[in-house]
């Protein structure tokens, strides 16, 4: 009975058709398995390729700039540290405040140093008082003028002038002074350097042109003959 | 037959896809590394970089912070108004006020300077804070100038 039947579904004709109809699926499965194997796959390597080149485009464009600066701003870094150091400058300060003290034939009565306090998380002041005797109040306010253009970076935060006996004026001056920790980390080796925008560079230069201190350029000595202590 | 072929077809694009972009991701990185190395060699200059940035930052800061340059202006305007007989004897310069004390010998000089002053135009506010009279020092006036 069984016999029959398997005759009967196995007939010659579907026997020769099981062949390429089993290799049609098989082919055809296989078919299906490469390309949704393969697809997923190239898809991952496509977004590979891209987030790659993109790195690859930032460590460029860092590249580029670091080389411009390697040889564009050569004495710049030590402009930017005299005008903002690491330390209170205020020592720098009394020295500039004196020159143009000096410059303005202006008597310096009392200069003193007080109120340190903290601007922000980074950035620190204190407070110069000095009293002068100005001749008249030009010459006040060129010595207040020369702080504008001078380094390290103060600001002017007030001025009291008040006539005395015999018409001498006798001035009080209050002047910030500031300095802040350097930046102790740099960005991440793919993170792309920020270049400098017009403004700073203008800024930049500014920062550059201010008068430095003199005691912060030490002028080269010329070599001279070691003194013999045993002679 | 055409299954064997298409699927012999799919099959090659599919490897030839992945070998190739196998290839291109080995030379980016490979590019990459090279860039790594590069920048390495150079990270005084990114030093440099952070450093001219984070002063510039700070610097801005403290500028914008508040000062008497222009109030150093304003007495500058002020002193240029004073005439004859008309003397400044106190200046007090706080950030976004002037303050100055005028003594004049006779009230028309005293107008004439008040005059001067207001018509130049250049003061947001001018207040007039005392005005003292005595016969043997004459006029004190004191102004609060706002630019």
């Amino acid at each position: 009975m069984l016999k029959d039947i398997s005759k009967k579904i196995y007939s010659p004709d579907i026997q020769v058709l099981a062949g390429p109809v089993v290799l049609l699926l098989l082919f055809g499965f296989l078919t299906i398995v490469l390309v949704k194997n393969g697809y997923s796959r190239i898809t991952a390597q496509l977004n590979e390729l891209k987030e790659s080149s993109q790195v690859e485009e930032s460590l460029e464009g860092k590249l580029s700039i670091l080389k411009k600066v390697s040889t564009t701003f050569d004495g710049s870094s030590s402009s930017v540290l005299v005008a903002l150091p690491e330390e209170n400058p205020g020592v720098q300060l009394i020295s500039q405040m004196k020159l143009y003290a000096a410059d303005n034939v202006i008597p310096l009565n009392r200069i003193e140093m007080k109120g340190l306090s903290d601007v922000s998380d980074t950035l620190t002041k204190i407070q110069i008082i000095s009293e002068f005797e100005p001749v008249d109040y030009k010459s006040a306010i060129s010595l207040l003028r020369s702080f504008q253009s001078s380094s390290p970076i103060s600001s002017l935060d007030s001025l009291k002038v008040e006539t005395m006996d015999g018409g001498v004026l006798i001035a009080e001056a209050e002047i910030s002074v500031y300095w802040s920790k350097l930046p102790t980390e740099l960005p991440p080796l793919t993170e792309a350097v920020k270049e400098f925008t017009s403004d700073e560079l203008v800024f930049l230069s500014e920062i550059s042109g201010l008068s430095q201190p003199q005691f912060t350029i030490m002028p080269p000595s010329s070599p001279s003959q070691r003194e013999n202590l045993f002679n | 037959m055409v299954v064997v072929v298409f699927f012999l077809v799919v099959g090659l694009l599919v490897l030839g896809s992945y070998f190739l972009l196998s290839y291109r991701i080995n030379a980016s990185t490979a590019n990459q590394e090279s860039l790594k190395n590069q920048i390495m060699a150079l990270e005084q200059s990114e030093q440099k970089v952070v450093l001219i940035q984070d002063r510039l930052a700070k610097i801005k800061e403290i500028k914008a912070s508040s000062n008497i340059v222009e109030e150093i202006g304003t007495l500058e305007r002020v002193l240029g108004s004073v005439g004859e007989n008309v003397v400044i004897s106190q200046v007090e310069l706080k950030p976004s006020v002037a303050k100055v004390v005028v003594n004049a010998g006779s009230s028309i000089n005293l107008t004439r300077f008040l005059g001067e002053l207001t018509s130049s135009n250049s003061y947001s506010k001018v207040v007039m804070e005392s005005l003292d009279y005595s016969v043997t020092d004459g006029y004190e006036m004191s102004l609060s100038i706002t630019k």
